[in-house]
């Protein structure tokens, strides 16, 4: 997440920091997850649809749902489908929906961030009102409201994501990358911009948008955790098309049994699969977000300055 | 977000405020906000609502080939701006509308409504309070054992699955709470309890949220007394006492039963655990902590760079002293400012409780609507969360300007 | 280095320059509070003059410097700028026109840390007016950038030319500043306390920089600062600023030597004076500064003044008066105090 170009000192906290780290790790993960289906597909699965298809797949020879063995990895669900397979197809939809939300919301809250940070007056207050009332909007309900009823190919994780997105974009994210924009425009080196002439763009694109980016980033991060809860939600439910999905991936683990029955009765495979994709993955980007924020939030990185000023 | 303070037209006296107390004008001031930026709210979410609903209610009259008739009937053949105009003029009036399938949607929310917001306001208090004290132990004991411990307990309760976590809840619970009213010598039977009750749920509902409102306010202010004269002891059970005090009241006043009932439920006629609202505000102050106690955190460190503080350890105060009395009051406003900002995530989290714990609430009333394309219901639960919203956000504000004196008279 | 003030041609003419701000501005409500920043003053400086303007924070002194390079509107009166055919209104100038202006007018901030982006290079930094105004191609640009930081005493500059602000010291980011704010050959320099945030050690290197740079280019300052030391370093003239006002103005010495206004005479008593020997006489002014808003017609220092009398309590706040010497006061007991 850095940007063009790196303060080099910048980058070494990036690095150093162990929310991200961990974070990247995990994504690193899931990277590896997405590729393993095709790979899978290629090699050891090949020719086997019958066996290892995520939606008819079924294993004749064994009951079902069947814990983790030999043939199946992550075992079997109640309909006889194999999980490993579910769950590398799920991850690639859950990560398309955390991109998706991640690029919305950036998008949007980066544009009307800076422009009522650099204009102030009456685009700023259009601006401001305008997420004051969309914080009120949760974006689950948005996403909700859009999403059921709408079959899959034309409302898929894609979509589901850029609604997620554009709505917290509109709402917090604006909020919160305008309040860091003030900030930036406060600062004398803006005023020595415009003290030699420079005008909207050349002000923006120098010395708005380098220091918002990192702001907007970890707004899409922290909003992405709760697009992927969305999507699980609604996969969970059903609501949106029925796709295989972590959301989907729950809701067979806690059906298949009641949910009284011993814990040696639930397919914890399909169950534990399914959560700990969705709490994985949404903490891979939370902890990235909570990182950047420690790196580039503009207090703390003054209050640093201020100490070392003190001190050397 | 308020924009930081413009030095130059900062004014240094109070000239309007000696006329008036501060909460007056503050107040007068925000109120005017909140009618611009809810008339915003309502205008966005309501063309938002009637472009994107994938499916026309009348069309489901097609076959019969009354969908014209239908149509007419619901309103929806008429121009979009005629009845922008129609819905935000009966709003005015407290008018929700009819729903689609008759009953006014007024009605429908009254029913609702009420479990809804008493469990979300209370339950973010109660969040709110429990992630500012683990923020403080995750700042202040950074590195050690036990802030990593509790730092990972933040992360996990922000991006845990919540049907996942409602199933943990009762599943869990229930044989714990079985053996709790056996050793009561309580009725098992949740209808067993409602039928012998001379209460109704809502109300004994009232009195738990109250209770444990009170509880935690006590505790604050018994905390703060503690800390002042160093008792210890006290600062440490300030919690647990009032927490008891609180469950103590219940039964006394008779309701013990039936407030143990409302925290899960054993009903052996329908799905178990079901129903059960104050296991929802348990959920929501689980899925919530972790977002207060990171902002909580952050706060702090950046307040702990501060001279301030390095003065108030030259007086000698005690790092417990410093922490408290200087760095978490000040770190509260910030945190404060940016909890507003997690208000739609926690909304979610709480509207996916309650409807998978079927409690008859806001939720359930909006799935159900969503499911149907009912417009004016979902229109209606929407008006209220953002009522609920504008409510929460003006109380920030006002505590905001409460520990802030600068705010009180920062403009709109 | 001394310039007498030229009555003829003046680089800078402000006439009654004024800036309120509004206060207590509610939704529909028209302001009805004023802070009177900056209440009518007029001086004027000439080409390859410096003008210290000395005073209280607060006392409108930055809001002054910063009317006058245009980062702020003026409410009223007039800063007419002369500079060879040059020679315009510059408050009351359009869009288009600032632009061109701001070729010619220059500011050095307070704090080094600051004013500068800390994403960019130096030679980003101090380019950044060039590559703004269009002038000349990147190679061009560059060289003029090496001659400038060798100038401000960056050397070697090829070394200095693709770091980060943060890898420089306070002292080697006011150079950098300096650069920044001459690399368009300006006329006429604001600075606004530059040396204030600097380690006691360097500051006097950097005046030297700026009055030696001064000397070469040609270029007039207003200094800006609270310090009256470094005002008689880099000052030919000094102007006392209090609430808005200006009070004394004057040949630096001249005023130094023989202050006439009671709160010039406090700001000297509080000057420490490296002498063991000497025994001031100490000028008694009593409260602290406040802010004008709203502002009594009456004189603006007469809530401090130990020397207020009836006069001062009945008659407006008293115009500025020339004693001689170039030596103008406001205050209608000046005679009496000097004697």
């Amino acid at each position: 997440m850095s940007s063009r170009p790196p303060s080099t000192r910048r980058w070494r906290q990036v690095r150093s920091n162990p929310k991200i780290a961990m974070g990247a790790a995990i994504l690193l993960f899931f990277g590896l997850v997405i590729a393993a289906n095709p790979l899978l597909w290629a090699t050891v699965w090949k020719g086997q649809e019958r066996l290892y298809d995520p939606v008819i797949g079924y294993d004749h020879m064994i009951v079902h749902p069947s814990a983790p063995s030999a043939t199946h990895w992550l075992g079997t669900d109640s309909l006889g489908r194999d999980v490993t397979s579910m769950f590398t197809l799920a991850a690639r939809s859950s990560v398309a929906v955390a991109v998706a939300a991640a690029l919305a919301s950036g998008a949007v809250s980066l544009v009307l961030g800076s422009l009522a940070a650099y204009h102030r007056r009456w685009v700023d207050a259009v601006v401001t009102h305008m997420s004051d009332a969309m914080v009120l909007l949760p974006a689950l309900l948005a996403v909700w409201i859009v999403g059921v009823g709408r079959p899959d190919e034309t409302f898929g994780a894609v979509q589901v994501g850029a609604v997620f997105g554009l709505v917290y974009g509109l709402g917090p994210a604006t909020a919160a990358v305008r309040a860091a924009g003030l900030v930036v425009m406060a600062k004398p080196f803006v005023e020595a911009a415009r003290l030699v002439g420079a005008g909207g763009y050349w002000t923006m694109s120098r010395h708005l948008l380098p220091h918002l980016m990192p702001h907007a980033a970890v707004q899409a991060m922290i909003g992405v955790t709760g697009a992927i809860v969305a999507e699980a939600f609604l996969n969970f439910r059903s609501a949106v098309g029925g796709g295989i999905g972590f959301g989907y991936l729950v809701y067979e683990g806690l059906t298949w049994q009641e949910m009284l029955a011993g814990l040696r009765d639930i397919p914890w495979w399909v169950l534990g699969t399914g959560t700990l994709g969705i709490t994985l993955l949404a903490a891979a980007f939370y902890l990235v977000g909570i990182g950047l924020r420690e790196v580039f939030d503009p207090r703390a990185v003054q209050q640093r300055r201020v100490v070392s000023r003190a001190v050397g | 977000m308020r924009s930081p303070p413009d030095l130059s037209r900062r004014p240094t006296s109070d000239i309007q405020g000696r006329r008036v107390p501060w909460v007056v004008a503050f107040l007068a001031r925000r109120l005017a906000w909140a009618v611009i930026t809810l008339a915003i709210y309502l205008t966005a979410v309501f063309f938002f609502v009637q472009w994107w609903v994938p499916i026309d209610f009348s069309s489901q009259f097609a076959l019969g080939g009354g969908q014209a008739d239908a149509a007419a009937r619901f309103g929806l053949d008429r121009p979009l701006p005629e009845r922008y105009a129609e819905y935000m003029g009966g709003l005015l009036t407290g008018d929700l509308g009819q729903s689609f399938s008759g009953p006014p949607v007024s009605e429908m929310i009254a029913d609702a409504a009420p479990v809804t917001i008493l469990v979300f306001a209370v339950g973010a208090v109660i969040a709110y309070v429990v992630g500012e004290l683990l923020g403080r132990v995750a700042a202040w004991r950074r590195g050690t054992a036990l802030g990593s411990v509790v730092s990972v307990l933040g992360v996990v309760s922000a991006t845990v699955f919540p049907p996942f976590l409602v199933f943990l809840l009762v599943r869990y619970l229930r044989q714990p709470m079985v053996s709790l009213r056996r050793f009561l010598g309580l009725p098992t039977d949740s209808l067993v309890i409602w039928r012998d009750s001379p209460f109704e749920p809502s109300e004994v509902l009232g009195l738990v949220a109250l209770s444990l409102l009170a509880a935690v306010v006590a505790g604050l202010l018994v905390r703060a007394y503690a800390h002042r004269h160093r008792l210890r002891w006290l600062a440490f059970a300030a919690f647990p006492a009032n927490l008891a005090a609180a469950v103590g009241a219940l039964f006394a006043a008779g309701v013990g039963a039936e407030a143990i009932d409302l925290l899960y439920r054993v009903d052996y006629t329908t799905s178990i655990g079901s129903g059960s609202p104050v296991l929802v505000l348990l959920g929501v102050v689980l899925l919530s902590f972790g977002q207060v106690l990171f902002m909580m955190r952050v706060g702090i460190e950046d307040e702990s760079d501060e001279y301030y503080v390095l003065s108030a350890r030259a007086k000698g105060l005690t790092e417990r002293e410093v922490r408290d009395v200087h760095v978490a009051r000040n770190a509260l406003i910030p945190t404060l400012a940016a909890s507003f900002l997690a208000l739609p995530t926690l909304l979610a989290g709480m509207v996916i409780v309650e409807f998978e714990l079927e409690v008859d609430g806001l939720s359930s009333v909006f799935f159900d609507a969503v499911e149907v394309q009912d417009i004016p219901v979902m229109m209606g639960v929407l008006v209220v969360l953002g009522l609920l919203g504008i409510g929460l956000r003006l109380a920030t504000d006002l505590t905001i300007a409460h520990l802030d004196p600068r705010q009180r008279r920062a403009a709109v | 280095m001394t310039v007498s003030p030229v009555r003829t041609k003046p680089l800078l003419e402000i006439r009654d320059l004024k800036k309120h701000f509004p206060i207590s501005r509610g939704l529909f409500r028209r302001p009805t509070e004023f802070v009177h920043a900056v209440d009518g003053i007029s001086f004027e400086i000439a080409p390859g003059e410096s003008l210290g303007l000395v005073g209280e924070s607060g006392c409108g002194k930055s809001t002054t410097g910063r009317m006058l390079v245009k980062l702020m509107e003026p409410t009223d009166g007039t800063i007419v700028f002369r500079d060879g055919e040059y020679e315009k209104d510059v408050a009351h100038i359009g869009r288009s026109e600032v632009k061109e202006f701001r070729s010619r007018v220059q500011m050095i901030f307070q704090d080094p840390y600051e004013s500068m982006n800390p994403r960019r290079t130096i030679f980003d930094t101090v380019s950044e007016p060039l590559a703004v105004q269009h002038v000349g191609t990147v190679q061009e640009r560059e060289e003029r950038v090496l001659e400038l930081l060798r100038m401000v005493g960056l050397t070697p500059p090829e070394n200095f030319l693709f770091r980060y602000p943060h890898e420089l010291s306070g002292g080697q980011r006011q150079r950098v500043a300096i650069a920044r704010a001459l690399v368009m050959n300006p006329r006429f320099v604001v600075a606004d306390e530059p040396t204030s945030m600097l380690d006691v050690s360097i500051r006097i290197s950097i005046m030297e920089l700026m009055t030696k740079l001064a000397r070469e280019l040609g270029v007039s300052y207003l200094y800006i600062t609270h310090d009256l030391a470094v005002a008689r370093y880099m000052c030919d003239r000094i102007a006392v600023m209090y609430l808005g006002k200006i009070v004394e103005i004057g040949p630096t010495e001249e005023v130094l030597a023989r202050p006439r206004h009671p709160y010039t005479r406090a700001l000297l008593s509080a000057v420490p004076v490296p002498d063991p020997t000497y025994r001031r006489t100490p000028v008694e002014i009593k409260g602290g500064i406040s802010k004008a808003i709203n502002p009594a017609p009456e004189c603006r220092f007469i809530e401090r003044c130990p020397f207020a009398a009836e006069v001062c309590r009945t008659n407006p706040h008293p115009p500025l008066e020339d004693k001689g010497d170039n030596h103008a006061v406001a205050c209608y007991r000046a005679d009496e105090i000097a004697s």
